[in-house]
């Protein structure tokens, strides 16, 4: 029997993958967080980190803002708008499939199998 | 029904079969999971590694509330306010001196310590301004109570007033000698944290909270079975400020929630 597939939203890869998702999920908490902060949350090295940042800053996810402060340079990062509406949009479609899972899950379940109820023997 | 995934290349099909097979779809497909261990945690989110997105949300909220040493300072603020009290066998002079002492020092702290220090150990976040509704619910409570205030005052402080009588008779404490203040606060925390599932750090929040709780109820029961306890020099600390050391205890509480969500330091010098 032929089935047709039931396609479920295809999440934006960009914000899907993990260290960008936690960055963005970070960026979604607050109103900016430094780089600092930011290394030290997600645990990325220095180098993978203004990398991601690069890549979601070329997105037009985040806005990046430098400034020199007491003779040191302070990166400071948000979301810009399309970066809060995409990070919102993907955990509803994250929802939506996970939602699906769950009904798909329980209707491959088995059955729960109802005992008979005997009735007694007649009396002889 | 079979359920696929549309990635750029072409559809993703389940092969037929029960739960095993959603479960191995799930898998492949690598959804980020909410659920993970403090280890996966502490581990970068390096691709391979799930992330607990709630725990990246509590500790950036934990931070960009300022909560952790400027709430310790402000429970050492309170302590500073109720010093007659706390320290009264000790003598005038050291509570003023205390007061003077203390008050630059606290200062000092607030706009320059705690800052600089957080910067480098935690990084820093900028809190969210808040919304245009939360602004106007403020207001509204702000505005109402400026009008009716008042008169709502005037009608519920003989409630609790008697209230108060009532629950201070009770503990044989007629001349209200014991801060009830602190066990009740703790309990209200307590009661704003039950939500729904908790999550490891918010299990250790609760027990916390439940140990505070135990701490101050029995400084109330103790000048209750041992009325003699009150002439005891802690436990009229404990009693006294009872509230400047409840928010001493939460901030330190914050502080070493963040450094263990946080444990990294990383080299001085520039950032990138």
């Amino acid at each position: 029997m032929n089935e047709e597939p039931n396609i479920l939203p295809s999440p934006n890869r960009l914000v899907h993958e993990p260290a960008r998702l936690a960055i963005l999920t970070v960026l979604s908490s607050c109103a900016a967080a430094d780089f600092v902060f930011l290394q030290k949350i997600t645990q990325l090295s220095k180098g993978n980190l203004s990398v991601q940042l690069t890549n979601l800053e070329q997105a037009g996810l985040v806005v990046i803002r430098k400034e020199i402060v007491d003779k040191k340079m302070r990166t400071t990062v948000s979301l810009s708008k399309r970066g809060i509406s995409e990070i919102a949009d993907y955990w509803k479609v994250m929802d939506e499939i996970r939602g699906q899972m769950a009904q798909e899950k329980k209707r491959r379940s088995p059955e729960r199998v109802v005992p008979p109820v005997l009735s007694p023997e007649p009396a002889r | 029904m079979i359920l696929g995934v549309k990635s750029d290349e072409s559809v993703l099909r389940l092969p037929r079969g029960g739960v095993h097979d959603i479960n191995q779809f799930m898998s492949d497909v690598r959804l980020p999971s909410v659920v993970a261990s403090a280890e996966q945690l502490r581990g970068p989110a390096d691709g391979e590694t799930p992330v607990d997105h709630e725990r990246l949300r509590y500790v950036t909220r934990i931070l960009g509330a300022q909560q952790g040493l400027y709430t310790v300072l402000f429970g050492f603020f309170f302590l500073l306010m109720e010093l007659g009290d706390v320290w009264e066998w000790r003598g005038e002079w050291l509570i003023r001196l205390s007061a003077l002492a203390g008050v630059p020092i606290m200062i000092a702290a607030y706009q320059r310590w705690i800052p600089k220090y957080y910067r480098k150990r935690f990084g820093h976040v900028e809190p969210r301004e808040i919304s245009t509704r939360q602004f106007v619910v403020l207001l509204g409570v702000i505005v109402l109570l400026m009008f009716f205030g008042e008169p709502l005052a005037h009608r519920v402080d003989p409630m609790i007033s008697s209230f108060s009588d009532r629950l201070h008779l009770a503990i044989s404490d007629p001349a209200h000698q014991v801060n009830l203040w602190p066990s009740f606060f703790w309990t209200a925390l307590l009661i704003s944290s039950l939500r729904g599932a908790f999550r490891s750090f918010e299990w250790q929040r609760l027990c916390f909270l439940f140990c505070g709780i135990l701490v101050f109820t029995s400084v109330v029961l103790f000048a209750m079975w041992f009325p003699d306890v009150r002439q005891s020099a802690l436990w009229r600390v404990c009693n006294a400020g009872g509230v400047g050391l409840t928010f001493v205890a939460l901030g330190l509480h914050d502080h070493i929630t963040l450094a263990r969500m946080l444990p990294k330091r990383i080299a001085d010098g520039d950032d990138e």
